[in-house]
């Protein structure tokens, strides 16, 4: 028996539109948008064939049939009459995630299989397409969907949260993308929670409050410099000098200056500090963007009003 | 005796023939550059090497001005240097740093065996060498074995 009539259905793989007409379609068109699916979440196609006056599909260890002659269907053992199947039916058969929007069926374009998170990295297995980014904050590593992504038993939309890995005080240093898994390098924060930002020639080297950071800001040639440690302190300023050359190296490298070692008697003994010397065109909010990005920090102080002609370093 | 005083005039030739690593800035670049130049003619190394630092080659220039060590001494794997403040009082900013780095550079590299320098100034303790750089504090050789500008 042949349905009087069919209605209208969408079918979406994530945002793009693979699918549009009756709610029922042909075996041949079912068997190409099996197909489509496949290739996104990782599944093996469809195979058809036909015995009799039965037409077959085989698709994930189930098979789904129709007689041309009753246009009766089988799902397995059971047998369902064409008024009663629908592609969304179908779809759920083969236990194929979907999500119902609005009269359009919605198959997620990406599966995220397995995050598993050491101490230091953190990896994304997932199949389709990458429909999600990652947003670090103080505490957390988050993956928001970009897209339509299953994962476990949910598909989440566009901007919604899928994970949320605690981070541990660390964050995301680095990102190696590869299609099928991702490689998150993690690194540990830096500790400074407050900075004190001072125009170079203005500190005189006075002492900071601990658990602060002093950084200096003049013109000069693109240059950033901190204070060597010296053997008279006896290691007390070495931790100071380990945790102001890494993150000073950092900044220089990403700025393109060049790094130095200085005792500069504007810079603090024993405190984690540096001095920055913008080169021209430069800006200073620009750095605080670019130390924004690097560590998480609150501006306890910002007397910098430098950057007036002859400052030193000019 | 003749034999010994032959000898000891072929060491002293020797001795005039070794090369010295010195820290001078290129004049194209700006940049330190490392040379090997010829020993001077001082009875010591670190005479030497101020005397050399001093005297640049062509196509280079240096921040250490001549005369400019009054004296020096050395306490175990301690160099105390003592400059003269009248040479250096009108260094400025980028020349302070450079003076320091040209100095600490060629001695860390020419003396082994001195693992910190201290800096005097006039025969005492000051805390900056002209303006800008502290040197209340010795410099460990870590630190200055190689350019620290990079």
């Amino acid at each position: 028996m042949i349905p009087i009539f069919s209605l209208s259905i969408t079918l979406n793989l994530g945002r793009e539109c693979v699918y549009s007409g009756g709610d029922l379609p042909n075996f041949s068109v079912l068997e190409k948008v099996l197909t489509l699916i496949s290739d996104y979440l990782g599944y093996t196609p469809p195979t058809r064939d036909s015995v009799a006056d039965s037409e077959y599909l085989e698709f994930r260890g189930k098979i789904l049939g129709v007689s041309k002659s009753t246009g009766n269907y089988t799902l397995g053992e059971k047998t369902v009459e064409p008024e009663f199947m629908s592609l969304k039916r179908i779809l759920e058969y083969f236990d194929i995630p979907i999500l119902e929007k609005k009269g359009t069926l919605i198959v997620p374009e990406c599966v995220l299989r397995d995050i598993r998170v050491d101490p230091n990295s953190a990896k994304i297995y997932y199949s389709g397409n990458p429909a999600f980014v990652y947003k670090t904050s103080g505490t957390s590593l988050k993956i928001v969907s970009t897209g339509f992504v299953l994962y476990g038993e949910k598909i989440y939309e566009p901007g919604e949260t899928i994970v949320e890995i605690p981070s541990y005080g660390m964050k995301v240093a680095k990102i190696l993308e590869h299609l099928g898994n991702d490689l998150i390098f993690m690194e540990k924060l830096e500790s400074t929670e407050k900075l004190i930002l001072e125009d170079f020639g203005s500190w005189g080297g006075n002492p900071i409050p601990t658990r602060t950071m002093l950084i200096l800001f003049g013109r000069g040639s693109g240059l950033v410099v901190i204070r060597p440690f010296s053997r008279d302190l006896k290691g007390i300023d070495l931790e100071a000098f380990r945790s102001s050359e890494k993150l000073a190296r950092r900044v220089a490298n990403i700025l393109g200056y060049s790094f130095e070692i200085c005792p500069l008697a504007d810079l603090p003994i024993g405190s984690k500090s540096m001095a920055i010397f913008l080169k021209k065109g430069d800006e200073f909010e620009d750095i605080l963007e670019i130390l924004r990005e690097m560590i998480d920090f609150e501006i306890l102080d910002n007397r910098v009003d430098a950057f007036g002609p002859g400052g030193v370093g000019d | 005796m003749r034999f010994s005083i032959i000898v000891l005039m072929l060491l002293d030739l020797v001795a005039l023939a070794i090369d010295l690593k010195v820290a001078y800035v290129d004049i194209l670049s700006g940049n330190l550059k490392i040379l090997n130049v010829e020993s001077g003619k001082a009875e010591d190394t670190v005479k030497n090497v101020f005397l050399k630092l001093s005297d640049p080659p062509l196509g280079f220039t240096s921040c250490v001005p001549k005369n400019v060590l009054r004296v020096y001494f050395k306490i175990g794997n301690l160099l105390v240097i003592d400059l003269r403040g009248e040479e250096i009082e009108d260094l400025n900013f980028d020349e302070e740093r450079c003076l320091l780095h040209q100095i600490l550079l060629s001695l860390f590299m020419n003396l082994k065996d001195v693992e910190d320098v201290k800096i005097l100034i006039d025969g005492g303790k000051r805390n900056r060498l002209v303006e800008f750089v502290d040197i209340s504090l010795s410099f460990p050789r870590e630190l200055w074995s190689t350019w620290p500008q990079r």
